[in-house]
């Protein structure tokens, strides 16, 4: 590299002196280096540089090589994406963003000054004991500040007015002891000993008696958090008259309380950005996402109806912008037993030249890969990373912007936060649940597991003996805030519901029922679809 | 009693050292404008309820007037208390555009809520709008100095930066002579102090 000129560098440390910045010399080699690439507009581009630089979070105002140097990438990579496509592939590129689950940041709860702060040091796949315990109390926690902001659960403002007969302010379970009448817990429905349920929060644990209880809607399984009013009896039974799920909040609140935190993953958007990108969102009219579950691609049977599956969309006027093919791609699990890795491996590379003949889709669609529960990989515990390299090498020969990540994933798509989750939920909540659903809402089975998970903030509030979670990434399971919408790949009957706003539905299985679901976006419309057989 | 939260704020704004910021306290924060909701919902109801018993408002002067009334001020004073919080941090905010410069320490960031970083960030901008507009630099020293030259210390170690037509390494407790302009803002960050013999 060239040094630069008197001159040059003169011009460099006067206009980074304006704006308050110190560069260190070969921080000054790199920007100088930059501006040797436009010769004629280097003012411009020098502008450029610096209105980039203020975006960028920084740790001191000395600059040094690197923090000029991702500036500089970021700007040259813009500037060939502007050279390579037309604007609105561009554009198209920046609406939608994946997020993979291990990369979502992880928030605690400090309950003595009400924040959340963010977990900064690194996580470790196998944790500790003490993870373990953080799992339980971090899920408890969120729960609890949420319940705390509700106007029936909180606290009066003034502690002069009391009114005894509306108040159901939540009451501590180590407290309980020598209260009298109603009081109302909230607590983790736990079996500390066989056949006897408890109800424990941060300070204990009490047993509880739920034959008489009138339930809402939703499934109680174990490790479910439940608000439970009821009376402790004399030999210390808690006789619960009425429970529930915590109740919900707004996602609005939720977010006003929880300002320039990035739960989501994919980065804190600015006020102003939030409202030009929901613009954006409402005039995307010909977004569609085709999501497919149980793609087999050993079946030949299910490969003929994906075929036919993409001819439709190859010939209409505006093709999808995003498939989602969901897990498991394999008829027979992929356990130990299973040794034909190199065959799903050419047909992954099927699949590729399938969708590469069909050039629409290939030049203006994107294609997202999310393992299933008896996918290959490492273990059956969640969050499950993205399929193996092997398996989809031969498919991104083909397509190379397919984007293969975790389970469950997240996507936002310009404000819209959706979540994906490929797990065959619905039967196993109903297995391990405790009570009969209450059929006086509703008597759907997706509608229970609906209210259980939003309710529940938490995509899995299996216990951990029936669904196994990874102690430290427990947190990218969380609903909270609660996104707009949750796609549910299960295997069971296709099924559409909106609950409070959320939209929820499960495209069902395309192998066994030839079903799949469409997803509009822009006005959060499902289209429930199946393939005539 | 019916204010005191509010007036703990302020409190604590006071108990700063002049120019220094606590964390933001947004528990008791958002107590108070819960405490403001609440005083709203009680003068609507008691005025409702003058209105129901068909009385004239202005003028009726009956225990629900000065409930309403009693209400009413705690509500203005906690909006007052709010106010001058929120305004005594940002005039601090704003000094540490001035003092600091554009990038804040870690530790001053973790004090902030988020819309006053926010703040920081869109008054720091506005200032550099006007500066390399205009072209010049306003946070240099107002006062011109006696000697452009001044003798300093390094406290941390800074690395190779350079200043003016040479760069400089700036290595920890060396001792340099340099132009005043240069190392007024590493001076301010407490990177460098005066030596003085």
């Amino acid at each position: 590299m060239a040094a630069p000129s008197a001159g040059t560098r003169k011009k460099l440390q006067r206009k980074f002196r304006l704006r308050g910045f110190t560069l260190k010399v070969d921080a000054l080699e790199e920007a100088a280096a930059f501006l040797a690439r436009f010769p004629d507009a280097e003012d411009d581009a020098l502008d450029l540089l610096l209105d980039e630089l203020d975006k960028e979070p920084l740790q001191s105002s000395i600059l040094d090589r690197d923090a000029v140097r991702r500036v500089v990438a970021l700007l040259v990579e813009a500037e060939e994406a502007v050279d390579a496509a037309s604007p609105a592939a561009t554009s198209a590129r920046s609406a939608l963003r994946v997020v993979d689950s291990f990369v979502v940041p992880r928030f605690h709860y400090d309950p003595i000054k009400k924040v959340f702060y963010e977990h900064t040091s690194r996580l470790l796949i196998h944790g500790e004991a003490r993870d373990k315990a953080a799992l339980y109390r971090d899920r408890y926690q969120v729960l609890l500040q949420r319940l705390a902001r509700d106007k029936y659960f909180s606290k009066p403002a003034f502690d002069t007015v009391m009114t005894e007969d509306d108040n159901c302010e939540i009451t501590s379970i180590q407290s309980l002891i020598g209260c009298t009448g109603r009081r109302w817990i909230m607590g983790v429905i736990s079996q500390l000993e066989e056949r006897q349920f408890y109800l424990e929060d941060l300070t204990g644990a009490v047993p509880i008696d739920l034959s008489n209880a009138k339930i809402t809607s939703g499934f109680f399984v174990e490790n479910t958090v439940i608000v439970a009013e009821g009376e402790l009896l004399s030999n210390g039974i808690f006789q619960v008259n009425t429970c529930g799920f915590p109740p919900l909040e707004d996602r609005e609140a939720s977010l006003s309380t929880l300002m320039g935190l990035d739960f989501f993953g994919g980065g804190v958007i600015p006020t102003e950005e939030t409202v030009r990108l929901s613009t954006l969102e409402k005039k995307a009219m010909n977004d569609m996402f085709v999501i497919l579950s149980d793609v087999w691609l050993d079946n030949s049977e299910t490969m003929e109806k994906l075929g036919v599956v993409l001819d439709g969309y190859d010939s209409v006027e505006a093709v999808p912008s995003l498939f989602v093919l969901m897990g498991n791609f394999c008829s027979r699990p992929c356990n130990l037993a299973f040794n034909s890795f190199e065959e799903l491996r050419l047909q992954f590379g099927k699949l590729g030249e399938m969708i590469a003949a069909r050039s629409r889709l290939k030049e203006h669609s994107r294609f997202l890969f999310i393992p299933g529960p008896d996918d290959a990989g490492p273990s059956k515990a969640l969050p499950r990373c993205a399929l193996p390299k092997y398996l989809t090498e031969e498919l991104q020969k083909h397509i190379p912007n397919a984007i293969f990540v975790s389970n469950p994933c997240r996507v936002k798509f310009y404000t819209q936060e959706i979540v994906f989750f490929r797990q065959d939920l619905l039967y196993r909540m109903r297995r391990s649940s405790l009570i009969p659903p209450t059929t006086e809402e509703t008597s759907d089975p997706f509608e229970h597991l609906v209210a259980t998970i939003t309710h529940q903030s938490h995509l899995c509030p299996l216990p951990l003996t029936v669904q196994p979670i990874i102690w430290n990434y427990d947190h990218c399971l969380r609903l909270y805030p609660t996104p707009h919408t949750i796609v549910l790949g299960d295997k069971s009957e296709q099924k559409a519901f909106k609950y409070t706003g959320i939209t929820c539905f499960n495209p069902g299985s395309f192998a066994n029922d030839s079903t799949f679901a469409a997803y509009r976006p822009c006005t959060k419309e499902v289209e429930l679809s199946a393939l005539e057989s | 009693m019916y204010g005191r939260r509010a007036s703990q704020l302020l409190k604590e704004i006071d108990s700063c050292e002049a120019g220094q910021l606590a964390p933001f306290n947004s528990d008791v924060f958002d107590q108070v404008i819960r405490e403001c909701n609440e005083h709203n919902t009680q003068f609507q109801s008691l005025i409702r309820k003058m209105v129901e018993q068909n009385l004239d408002i202005e003028t009726t002067r009956n225990e629900d007037h000065y409930g309403a009334a009693v209400h009413h001020l705690s509500l203005l004073r906690n909006k007052r208390c709010l106010m001058a919080y929120m305004y005594n941090r940002a005039e601090v905010i704003q000094s540490f555009r001035w003092k600091i410069g554009p990038v804040l320490p870690h530790e001053i960031q973790e004090k902030l809520h988020f819309s006053e970083k926010e703040y920081f960030k869109n008054h720091s901008a506005a200032m550099k709008l006007y500066m390399s507009e205009m072209d010049i630099d306003l946070t240099v020293d107002m006062v011109p100095p006696k000697d452009p030259y001044i003798q300093v210390r390094v406290l941390e170690e800074i690395g190779e930066v350079s200043l003016g037509d040479h760069s400089i390494s700036l290595t920890k407790n060396s001792l340099h002579f340099l132009r005043r302009t240069d190392t007024e803002q590493f001076i301010s960050q407490g990177l460098m102090e005066e030596f003085l013999e």
